[in-house]
């Protein structure tokens, strides 16, 4: 645990999506800034800004596949071909749970692959579980 | 007629003659007032218009037996009494004489013998006219004090000179082409190369031998002491010169008669050779142009006689002489005359004679008019001139005189070989 | 030629014509050797009948000459042997003459003709010879010696007479010893024939006359004795001179007379033999020519003959090879399974006629496997067709499952999400705030329903409206533009028709649904009033499709996203209305006709839509 605020980066264009997770996000961690981007091209915009160094990288990167402009395929590959950008964790957080779609992310190097769960506190729970998971993580600094 | 038209129809003539030696004339005798006188002779100039003409002007019956050359001095030779009044050439004189056939004649019973010109007389009509070679008529027309006969004059002759002619030879000028008479023709061209196989001869010995010699000699091929006299060594050099000549093909042959030349230049078998003026004469008018040659070596001239038989007499020797003075009394002359033949007393034939007939034939002049024949045929085309020139040019140019020679016997034989060579 | 024979004779036929054919030509050949033969063997018979006669001329030429040879034997030494001989060979030769005229052509006979009287002239003028010969010969052996000595016993008388006389006596033995010189004279020149020994021998006798005349005038008693031997040496004389004449005579006779006759029959021989030696020669020329003729002529026919059984047989294979080359051709085309193998055409029903006929079937067979084969291919393309078909109609309902799966569950995810937040907030008290997210959940799920209707409406597209028809663009989007005209205005948008548009084939509210939603997005994207929003449809044609262009002025399309825009539920603004469904049904409403949809776009240059119709044939024509 660090006392550093973390930033979220949630691309997301489900208005209602983003305000679920940033709710649960909110609700659990008190230190995580969320960013939302609703579409592929606000999103690729960011990235480019982190690569410039304007930004800096995100501790997580929550990435809807479903996108308009580019989709999260696309912005998976533009981050994982990166150098820079690759070190983002991106987990792919989709309402799909379409072979073709996880198989293509898992290719593309997505770091997570996890279905929006449709469960009453289901919800809640897998953003608590992810970024539980992704606090474990220690490759951040690499 | 022609003058010796058949020199040689001999075989039926002769077995005739020979026939009648035994029982010669075989002529049943009109007795009659008139005396008959019986003529033996060529065709020359026994003619029955001349016969009937004699015998209306002279109111005497004549008999004439008209025959060759040889078939009638063969006759005369050998039976005198076959015949009153023998007329052929003087070559025949020396074998009449020799077979004591005939009897002098007597100029003062002659009419007309000092008309009768030089050329009888002296062997040339003009002073300065060569004489020719040969027994020349003058030669042998007076019988000499020791019997012989002789160019001195004497009072008795050996027979009566009366018509006469030169010969040469003819060539057809569509072949040949033509000469220059007395310069460039010449009896050369009998052996001329150019002529081979188409040069025929006549087949008298007496008269083609002297065409052959007068050839060679022409030629340069030789020459001869006397021609008219060939010794047995010229004879035999002569006739191995033609007959090497015949056997390289050159001669067509011999021509035995008149017409038989006419046919051999008519075919073109003969383009030259001996020829005999009435034969020209009859080719021209056939369309074949033949030129009687005037060769520059002279002509072979030949001479007309009249004998007496040894054998005539008394009443028939009178009709004889009148016969004799009756040829020389002009239309006779002018007679032959039309035909080519000349009379030894020519001025009294004249007036018998038109002035163109005279002119052409006599003077050498071109005919004014077409001149008739005997038979009343045209003969000569006017304009036409007589080859030879004038009749004293002609006997101007005499090379030789046709003659019987010593080895006249000797050149039968070699004209055997001449002839089967 | 082959044709014609094609035509007009079966094989059967063809090859029995080809049969009869050399057998004519061999015969004719036959023939014409056998023809040129003879004739040349004619030619050669002439030819020898030519030869022969050639001999006559030899012959004539020998005989004559012996003849003559003989007729000189006799005539100078008077042989009788040689005068029969000359008899003999006249009548031989004669007769021979005689033979040959009949036998040998006219131009022979002529010849023969000719010489004929020079013959008989040369044999008649012998017998002159030979008379004048016997009469001199019997002159020498009588007349002549009998008045020889009839003579001397004369002159033997005088001598007796004149015995007292020695001058007289001498002078008659002159006489005689001149009688004996005269008679040697006369055989001197009959040996020699030189007439100086006849000069000779009459000057004797001349000079023996003069002696004896010369006695007789001393003499007169013994006068007519002396003229008795007078008359007698005349007649000696006589004797004499006839022998001489008739020596000269028959000299003349057989060495002109005869000879000429002699030579001109040689004449005629040896021109008689140039005639033929012309003749042959000519002959010879001809036969050589002849046979030369022949030869070329017999070469030429043959040549010909050949040339055109050459031609009739080689038609003739050709009539037979030819049209089996072909079939064979056929066949293996044939049976190669071709249904186009050309058939070649022959009229006759013969036996290649038959084979064609065969052929003809095979190739019906041909095509009928042909049409199966065809058949069954087209069967199997419209299978593979109908598989691909299905295997992309699955892909596309995977896609619109994946996608609705994944759009109809958001909502899902949404709804339940924020029950979740509204039961905590409930467990907090916070009602207020939990009951404020109840809209939310009404709006996912009012989403949700829109995506449903949207996916509802998408699937029809295709299914329900099959009935096409011809619809004229300009008709069309002229309605289209009177039925927006009022909205438009309002909103100040511009809806521009160009004319000349085409006519296609469709569905006529496919393509209004078509129009509307591209109408619509337009209208979303149109930038602000100021700017002046406006759309412009016109067409253009393309090959064989119509091009329809829609092209407005708004934001324009990145090239990014110019495939995506036709994806379902795709949306490049997720602040705009509207599912993302509108293209996706206008691309489907070009699929179901046929035809095709892309964007032509730079961002901020506006975007043009362009639709390929296959362009309607029936459509164009009306």
């Amino acid at each position: 645990m660090t006392h550093q605020r973390r930033n979220l980066l949630l691309i997301e264009d489900s208005y209602e999506h983003a305000e679920l997770a940033m709710f649960y996000i909110a609700e659990y961690r008190q230190d995580i800034d969320i960013i939302h981007l609703p579409d592929g091209g606000s999103a690729m915009q960011y990235l480019e800004s982190i690569r410039n160094g304007e930004r800096p990288l995100p501790w997580l990167c929550l990435l809807d596949l479903k996108l308009p402009k580019y989709d999260g395929h696309e912005i998976l590959s533009t981050i994982k071909d990166d150098e820079y950008l690759a070190r983002i964790p991106v987990v792919v957080f989709t309402t799909s749970a379409a072979s073709k779609d996880i198989q293509q992310a898992i290719t593309k190097h997505a770091n997570s692959f996890i279905t929006k769960p449709m469960g009453a506190d289901r919800y809640g729970m897998t953003i608590d579980s992810i970024l539980k998971y992704w606090e474990l993580n220690q490759h951040e600094r690499i | 007629m022609d003058r010796r038209s058949f020199l040689i129809k001999s075989g039926a003539l002769i077995s005739a003659a020979t026939s009648s030696t035994l029982g010669f004339p075989a002529i049943i005798k009109t007795y009659n007032r008139k005396p008959t006188i019986r003529v033996l002779g060529t065709h020359v100039t026994l003619q029955e218009t001349i016969r009937q003409r004699a015998e209306q002007d002279l109111g005497i019956h004549i008999e004439f037996y008209p025959g060759g050359d040889a078939e009638v001095l063969f006759k005369a030779s050998t039976n005198p009494g076959s015949f009153d009044i023998y007329e052929q050439w003087s070559d025949s004189i020396k074998i009449l004489r020799m077979a004591d056939a005939i009897q002098p004649i007597e100029i003062k019973k002659l009419k007309y013998w000092e008309e009768i010109n030089n050329l009888s007389k002296l062997g040339r009509l003009t002073e300065h006219a060569p004489i020719g070679q040969g027994d020349a008529p003058h030669k042998l027309l007076y019988i000499q004090a020791d019997g012989s006969l002789g160019p001195e004059a004497t009072q008795r002759i050996s027979f009566l000179p009366y018509v006469h002619n030169t010969d040469s030879f003819g060539y057809n000028s569509g072949v040949i082409s033509k000469g220059i008479p007395y310069e460039t023709e010449s009896w050369s061209w009998l052996l001329d190369e150019r002529y081979a196989g188409k040069v025929a001869i006549v087949n008298a010995p007496t008269i083609g031998i002297f065409d052959l010699a007068l050839a060679v000699q022409a030629q340069g091929l030789m020459t001869f002491k006397d021609i008219s006299g060939m010794t047995r060594e010229e004879i035999d050099a002569l006739f191995e010169i033609v007959i090497d000549k015949k056997r390289r093909g050159h001669f067509r042959g011999v021509w035995t008669s008149v017409p038989h030349s006419i046919e051999l230049m008519a075919s073109g078998e003969m383009v030259i050779g001996s020829m005999f003026s009435p034969a020209v004469r009859q080719l021209i008018g056939r369309g074949i142009p033949c030129v009687y040659a005037a060769p520059k070596e002279g002509y072979r001239a030949w001479h007309g006689v009249m004998c007496l038989s040894r054998d005539c007499h008394d009443e028939r020797k009178d009709a004889a002489y009148a016969f004799m003075n009756w040829w020389l009394s002009g239309w006779p002359g002018a007679f032959i005359a039309r035909q080519g033949y000349y009379i030894s007393n020519p001025e009294r034939s004249r007036q018998f004679m038109s002035a163109s007939e005279w002119d052409y034939w006599y003077a050498g002049k071109p005919a004014q008019e077409a001149l008739k024949g005997i038979n009343g045929a045209a003969v000569v085309r006017p304009g036409e001139v007589r080859t030879g020139g004038t009749y004293a040019k002609r006997f101007e140019n005499v090379a030789i005189w046709n003659t019987v020679m010593d080895n006249h016997e000797y050149s039968l034989l070699k004209w055997n070989e001449f002839l089967l060579s | 030629m082959t044709q014609f024979l094609i035509n007009h004779f079966k094989l059967q036929q063809r090859i029995n014509i080809g049969y009869i054919l050399a057998g004519s030509v061999s015969v004719i050949i036959v023939i014409l050797a056998a023809l040129a033969f003879s004739s040349i063997s004619n030619d050669y018979r002439s030819y020898i009948s030519s030869s022969q006669k050639f001999h006559i001329d030899l012959l004539l030429t020998g005989q004559i000459t012996d003849i003559h040879r003989q007729a000189m034997i006799y005539t100078y030494q008077g042989h009788p042997s040689a005068a029969d001989q000359v008899m003999t060979g006249y009548e031989n030769l004669l007769k021979q003459l005689d033979t040959d005229l009949q036998a040998n052509p006219p131009k022979i006979q002529a010849f023969l003709d000719t010489i004929r009287p020079h013959l008989k002239n040369y044999y008649a003028v012998f017998l002159q010879v030979k008379k004048q010969r016997d009469t001199q010969q019997y002159l020498i052996r009588n007349d002549f010696r009998n008045h020889a000595s009839t003579i001397e016993t004369l002159i033997r008388d005088l001598t007796i007479q004149f015995s007292h006389s020695s001058d007289v006596n001498w002078q008659l033995e002159s006489i005689l010893n001149r009688l004996l010189s005269v008679e040697r004279n006369l055989y001197r020149y009959l040996d020699i024939l030189d007439s100086s020994y006849v000069a000779a021998a009459k000057e004797q006798l001349d000079e023996a006359t003069a002696v004896l005349e010369n006695i007789g005038r001393h003499n007169h008693a013994q006068q007519s004795l002396i003229n008795q031997a007078i008359d007698k040496l005349e007649r000696y004389r006589q004797s004499f001179n006839e022998v001489v004449q008739r020596t000269r005579g028959y000299l003349y006779l057989i060495n002109v007379v005869m000879a000429a006759e002699a030579y001109e029959i040689l004449y005629q021989s040896k021109k008689l033999s140039n005639l033929i030696t012309e003749e042959m020669a000519v002959k010879e020329r001809a036969i050589s020519a002849h046979v030369e003729e022949i030869l070329w002529i017999l070469t030429v026919c043959c040549s010909v003959l050949l040339a055109i059984m050459a031609l009739i047989t080689d038609s003739i294979r050709r009539s037979i090879a030819l049209p089996i080359a072909r079939l064979a051709n056929t066949f293996r085309a044939l049976t190669g399974g071709s249904s186009q193998a050309s058939i070649p055409a022959y009229p006759l029903n013969d036996e290649i006629g038959q084979l064609i006929h065969a052929a003809s079937s095979f190739r019906d067979k041909n095509m009928e496997t042909e049409c199966l084969l065809q058949e069954s291919l087209r069967l199997t393309r419209a299978l593979e067709s109908s598989h691909k078909t299905l295997e992309h109609t699955n892909e596309e309902l995977e896609q619109v499952i994946h996608t609705v799966s994944h759009d109809l569950k958001s909502p899902l995810v949404t709804s339940m999400g924020f029950v979740s937040i509204m039961r905590k907030l409930a467990d907090q008290g916070q009602y207020e705030q939990a009951v404020s997210r109840l809209d939310k959940i009404t709006l996912s799920i009012g989403r949700m329903e829109q995506l449903i209707n949207d996916l509802l409406d998408f699937s029809r597209v295709g299914r329900i409206d099959l009935n096409h028809k011809r619809i004229d663009m300009n008709a069309l989007l002229y309605r289209f533009a009177q039925t927006h005209e009022e909205n438009l205005n309002r909103i100040g948008f511009t809806l521009r028709i160009h004319p000349n548009l085409p006519v296609i084939h469709g569905n006529e509210s496919r393509i209004l649904q078509l129009f509307e939603n591209i109408l619509t997005n337009a209208v979303k994207y149109a930038p602000n009033e100021e700017q002046g929003a406006r759309l412009e449809i016109g067409a253009i044609a393309y090959y064989d499709h119509s091009l329809i262009f829609c092209r407005d002025n708004g934001p324009g399309i990145e090239p990014a996203f110019q495939q995506k825009i036709f994806g379902l539920f795709y949306r490049l603004d997720n602040h705009a209305e509207g599912s993302g469904i509108g293209l996706a049904i206008v691309k489907k409403v070009m699929k179901i006709h046929g035809g095709d949809i892309w964007v032509e776009s730079e961002p901020g240059k506006g975007a043009c839509f362009w639709l390929k119709f296959p362009r309607s044939k029936t459509a164009e024509v009306s």
